[in-house]
């Protein structure tokens, strides 16, 4: 079940991405290396192909978002990718039957994530951005998808002593291509 | 563009002999040379689709768009009439609109300045004094298309006075989107919810070779029929889980080179019910429920699902699920689908998010596999000349009107019927 994608989560989701080219300066104490943790990890996760691990960073609301524009209304628009914690796990076991014809044989990526900037927003919850390279190769092919990344981070409860505390309840992809033609995108970004 | 002009007497391809019953030759889809004739012949002369009216509702709204490989403008003009001209500045040849869409009441070109209106005619020159008396502004406007003309808020044209009228190009293909458009309650789709492009390494017609063909499904897209297992039995996408023939589902040749294939027969009785979930169809469908009360949420649902109609009208429009896809050549192996996702005049407003997500299903988890193999055709029929043929012989060809099996390829053969049709003519002749 998923009934947490409504139209109030859509105005929040709208009002973060776009809030995202009005940030001050960004915080650079200790939370800025907690954070870092978490998402240098999520990317060598995802470079490894470790998805179910990958699977565990995210919360039980999370929302996977590849938009057309950053300032974009998802309750209007539609996206290169929407998911929910429901299909962001359909997008692993996509992935997972071995029949995805793009992935066979598999991709080799490298993510090269940069400028990693952090705002705390309460106690349990911050905001990060980082610039990220995706380089991917398919034989005979080698092509990058880059921009940026909006994450909206949680912390765990405090009886769980996960990974880095933090895990990621929205992940926001903003490619500077994205309203442009797009090659096959099988991979997570 | 194209070499024809320089060809010598006698160097006409023949294409019949390229065209068969049961195969046709690599060199379609391999060949700049058919390529560029496709460009003159196909999209230089028949009716192509451009846009739709709600893509520029207002006085003086423009989009970009192409005929083949053309560059157009779709614009509205002051009196609130659709026109379309290329893209090009009569003056040295630049291209006097820049962005994908937006509202101009004047293209001005960013050479030297000639500006036009949103009709496309010429409003001034610089310095109009240094022109010379001969200069006649009615005779530079922006070149015209030879006709536009809208179907349902569709809008095609065409470079050809001889073309039939637009109804006679479409034939039996317009009540098949009727069909598409009166789902919704106003009669009306909508077509502003944004655009996905997706490129492809591989010539325009292995679209058109899968616009109806239900064959495909159970091997291309296995990753599809086995992710939508997990979620209330595999209901989904169960109509390609057999047999397909062996289903109620069925495919139409249109004439025209236009194809139909029609899944709902083999989805049950209600499309809905064969649904995947989407984000939020819990929240959509308690919202609705409780503002419309379960019998007319079941009807909204039906009409906001995927329309289970493959409608494609030669030589680039498609309509699948509840989007518009605009096929588009680039070069001869390469192509771009241009996704619209549309929504419905008169619908519950409610309804719109579940109707986006729904429509970010199969282009997430479908189209990568048709690309992927479209690619891969591509590759064997440019690097093995030695093989020439491709196979297209599926089933019978039947009666006009006919209903085939899904996987008869009858509807592919009556598409390159229409390409061979309009490849055999020259310039100079009406088809």
């Amino acid at each position: 079940m998923s009934s947490y994608v409504d139209n109030e989560l859509y105005e929040r989701l709208k009002a973060f991405a776009a809030d995202s080219t009005r940030l001050g300066r960004s915080d650079f104490g200790s939370l800025r290396t907690e954070v870092e943790s978490l998402i240098l990890h999520e990317a060598r996760l995802l470079d490894d192909g470790r998805h179910r691990e990958w699977l565990d960073l995210l919360t039980e609301e999370a929302v996977y978002w590849i938009p057309l524009s950053r300032f974009d209304d998802p309750a209007t628009t539609w996206s290169l990718a929407f998911d929910d914690r429901r299909r962001i796990e359909d997008r692993v076991a996509w992935l997972g039957t071995g029949k995805v014809h793009g992935q066979s044989p598999p991709s080799r990526t490298h993510r090269s994530l940069a400028g990693v900037e952090v705002w705390p927003i309460d106690d349990e919850t911050c905001r990060s951005r980082c610039s990220f390279i995706c380089d991917e190769y398919r034989p005979d092919r080698h092509r990058r998808w880059s921009g940026t990344v909006d994450y909206r981070l949680v912390r765990r409860p405090a009886t769980q002593t996960g990974l880095g505390d933090w895990r990621i309840a929205w992940k926001i992809i903003v490619l500077i291509d994205a309203e442009g033609p797009q090659e096959n995108l099988t991979i997570i970004l | 563009m194209t070499s024809r002009t320089v060809e010598p007497p006698g160097a006409e391809p023949d294409y019949g002999s390229l065209v068969r019953d049961d195969r046709v030759h690599r060199t379609l889809y391999t060949e700049p040379s058919v390529f560029a004739d496709e460009m003159e012949r196909i999209f230089g002369r028949t009716w192509v689709y451009l846009g739709h009216e709600s893509e520029i509702p207002e006085p003086h709204d423009f989009k970009l768009t192409n005929l083949g490989t053309r560059p157009v403008i779709l614009s509205r003009d002051e009196e609130g009439t659709a026109r379309a001209f290329f893209n090009r500045c009569s003056h040295r040849g630049v291209t006097v609109c820049n962005e994908a869409r937006g509202n101009a009441p004047r293209f001005v070109c960013s050479y030297h300045g000639w500006t036009y209106s949103s009709a496309g005619g010429l409003l001034n020159v610089p310095f109009p004094s240094g022109m010379g008396d001969s200069f006649d502004p009615a005779e530079w406007g922006l070149r015209h298309l030879d006709r536009v003309e809208s179907y349902r808020g569709f809008v095609f044209g065409v470079l050809s006075a001889e073309a039939p009228t637009l109804a006679e190009h479409l034939g039996a293909a317009a009540a098949l989107i009727d069909e598409w458009v009166d789902r919704a309650p106003d009669g009306e789709i909508v077509v502003r919810h944004g655009v996905r492009r997706v490129a492809a390494r591989a010539n325009w017609k292995l679209y058109l070779d899968g616009a109806a063909d239900g064959l495909h499904p159970f091997a291309t897209h296995r990753s599809f029929v086995e992710m939508s297992a997990r979620h209330r039995d595999g209901l989904f996408i169960s109509q390609f889980r057999r047999n397909p023939d062996e289903t109620p589902m069925y495919s139409r040749v249109l004439g025209g080179g236009h194809q139909y294939l029609d899944q709902r027969p083999g989805m049950g009785g209600r499309v809905w019910d064969a649904t995947r979930p989407a984000p939020g169809t819990e929240a959509s469908v308690a919202d609705l429920e409780q503002r419309y009360g379960p019998e007319t949420t079941a009807e909204i649902l039906e009409r906001t699902t995927v329309a289970g109609m493959n409608v494609f009208v030669f030589p680039n429009l498609s309509l699948v699920d509840n989007s518009i896809g605009v096929v588009q050549p680039r070069e001869v192996n390469r192509t771009e689908v241009l996704w619209h996702v549309t929504s419905l005049a008169g619908a519950e407003p409610q309804s719109l998010p579940l109707r986006l997500r729904i429509g970010e299903d199969f282009p997430n988890f479908g189209d990568p596999d048709d690309i992927e193999n479209w690619e891969r055709a591509q590759r064997g029929l440019e690097l093995v000349p030695d093989v020439e043929w491709l196979h297209t012989g599926r089933g019978d060809d039947g009666e006009e009107g006919a209903h085939y099996g899904v996987t008869n390829e009858a509807p592919m053969r009556a598409y390159q019927r229409e390409w061979l049709r309009l490849m055999q003519h020259r310039d100079g002749n009406t088809p």
